[in-house]
């Protein structure tokens, strides 16, 4: 669809509260047919508007003493037949002691008081996750089916037979994409997400997750006793070849029973379908996962991700 | 001390079936620890010839066989004007990247392959390893003396740094991201002596330039078996690997750990800085 988009960016890091880079990006990209005319033109009222939401940022994480913090906002303007519509975006990453998470302002009081109380332990012995049924806490789940199912469906990947109690949409906020297209709410075990998104002025716009919903109706809600619980991930990848996922796990504790003991970073490498045959129990609704910045043909976005917590029996 | 670099720079690109041009002029500016980036809002005025992507991802297409799959294919060609302090340049360049793919194997390769114009982009390394991807056959022991070829072995080159046998050079040519000329010398750990500015927008990071094998062949036509792509990285010099033998093409996987020859630079291709292939005799 022939459309005009439109974008300022105002982007900052900092480190332990001090501002090491600034960065303003500006622009404008013309799609006709197959041909996209981009310049780095500045539209005077997305700037207003990005400089207002950046301003909210930048205290923030000016308020780190003791870690990282990337603040990016974004406002974009959408104009098709379809209409016309502004969208804000906001994010920080605060990596605190090496691990990470992305959050938003309404969000950055609790996610930076749970980061500073969840350092890793320093023992740096492998884990060995394989035999033990793993407890996704906090929304996690949504990252392993961001992959297994969501970047599956962007690849058109051959659909599964996923429990069937399982529910996992693609369900935006914006009323049109970045395409110019009318965005609609996507249910990603059948189909591909429906909206187009694109990084900056300059790329293509491509079919990508927005806001991942993962839910349940009438899951199974058994709790093993002697578990790994997992509460936060580093980083995920699903390679549409191999239907491979794989997913660093920076925050978990293994129990057994009374015992729980912390466990250091680790790697979970498994194939799609031994994700969809693991997928055992699901229980309350679900809650907001502190964030996920999502790279396809690097293009980096936040998608928003929820998940109640879910249990996947022994993997491996 | 305050370093002020500007671009101004108009790039035609193919992707996922669009055409895209974009112009744009900015800044960046380093003052002690801060380093800001924005746009200069000044107009672009250089000249781009937008056929020859078009040309040249249609011959890229032509030259992948049936049986293969082209996952991606990204092909750019830039004009940029750099400046910096009192230096001002110019560089050209385009850029392909193309990922091929045997699907019933599940085997990707990936190529990245780069000149200052599409027409000096040789096309002889897609046809290699597409009509590679589309013989493999089965998996077999690594042979006890092979050669890398040009292209796979520029992907390693980086990562050989400390290899017995090799001996890794910065190739002289062209002005770094900070105005300098890139000179040659031999390059061992870091810190390395130039900056790399892939963008205004992101801070320089000291690279080797045009890095490259020293020779120790004059000629390479070592009638040994060829690994003509690399599939997957396992280690630091650990790869998995597709070995033509002139019978057969089978996946391996090689362990680098001494290089018996390098042969003459056979090619530029555009890992980090740039690195020069050659072939060496393992």
């Amino acid at each position: 669809m022939d459309h005009t988009f439109n974008i300022v960016t105002r982007d900052g890091v900092w480190r332990a509260g001090i501002a090491i880079e600034k960065r303003l990006s500006s622009g404008r990209a013309r799609q006709s047919g197959r041909s996209i005319a981009a310049s780095d033109a500045c539209d005077a009222k997305l700037d207003e508007t990005c400089g207002a939401a950046f301003d909210v940022l930048a205290p923030l994480a000016e308020s780190v003493p003791d870690g990282r913090v990337r603040a990016v906002a974004a406002v974009r303007r959408v104009s098709s037949s379809n209409g016309e519509e502004e969208w804000t975006s906001a994010a920080m990453t605060v990596t605190i002691g090496g691990i990470s998470i992305v959050t938003t302002p309404e969000h950055f009081s609790d996610d930076v008081t749970w980061l500073r109380g969840v350092a890793p332990p320093a023992s740096a012995a492998p884990v060995d996750y394989r035999g033990w049924p793993i407890v996704w806490n906090r929304g996690s789940a949504s990252v392993l089916l961001h992959e297994a199912i969501g970047h599956a469906a962007e690849e058109d990947a051959q659909r599964l037979a996923w429990p069937s109690w399982l529910r996992v949409r693609d369900e935006p906020l914006f009323r049109i994409d970045d395409a110019g297209n009318v965005a609609r709410a996507a249910n990603l075990l059948d189909e591909p997400p429906a909206s187009y998104r694109r990084a900056t002025f300059r790329d293509v716009p491509i079919r990508r997750m927005t806001r991942v919903i993962v839910d349940h109706a009438g899951a199974p809600a058994s709790l093993p006793e002697r578990h790994i619980e997992v509460n936060l991930a580093g980083g995920g990848h699903y390679d549409p070849l191999s239907e491979v996922v794989m997913l660093t796990v920076t925050n978990a504790h293994r129990v057994n029973g009374s015992r729980r003991e912390s466990l250091p970073p680790f790697v979970i490498r498994e194939s799609r379908e031994r994700i969809r045959a693991s997928l055992g129990a699901a229980a309350g609704p679900p809650v907001r996962y502190p964030g996920v910045v999502c790279s396809t043909d690097g293009q980096k976005l936040v998608v928003d991700c929820l998940a109640p917590r879910m249990v996947t029996s022994e993997l491996g | 001390m305050t370093e002020r670099y500007r671009k101004w720079g108009r790039v035609v690109r193919l992707e996922r079936d669009s055409l895209i041009s974009a112009d744009e002029a900015g800044e960046a500016i380093e003052d002690g620890e801060l380093f800001t980036a924005r746009p200069l809002g000044e107009n672009v005025d250089l000249q781009l010839p937008v056929g020859d992507v078009e040309a040249f991802a249609s011959e890229v297409r032509a030259c992948v066989p049936e049986s293969v799959e082209l996952e991606r294919l990204i092909v750019s060609a830039g004009v940029a004007d750099h400046e910096f302090g009192s230096v001002r340049w110019r560089e050209r360049t385009a850029r392909a990247h193309v990922a091929l793919v045997n699907r019933s194997r599940r085997l990707r390769v990936t190529l990245d392959l780069g000149a200052e114009s599409c027409a000096g982009i040789a096309l002889r390394d897609v046809r290699v390893v597409g009509e590679g991807l589309a013989r493999v056959s089965t998996h077999a022991a690594a042979p006890p003396l092979m050669v890398i070829a040009p292209y796979a072995a520029s992907a390693m080159l980086p990562m050989l740094v400390n290899v017995e046998g090799i001996t890794l050079i910065q190739s002289a040519g062209g002005r770094d991201g900070k105005g300098a000329r890139i000179e040659e010398r031999v390059i061992s750990d870091a810190p390395f002596p130039n900056w790399f500015r892939p963008s205004y927008r992101v801070r320089p990071v000291r690279l080797p330039f045009h890095l490259r094998a020293d020779a120790t062949a004059a000629a390479a036509d070592w009638p040994v078996p060829r690994v003509i792509a690399i599939t997957g990285v396992r280690g630091h010099c650990d790869f998995d690997v597709l070995c033509d033998d002139g019978e057969r093409v089978f996946e391996t996987v090689i362990a680098i750990d001494r290089v018996r020859a390098v042969g003459p630079p056979a090619g530029w291709y555009p890992h980090g800085a740039g690195v020069f292939g050659s072939e060496l005799l393992l």
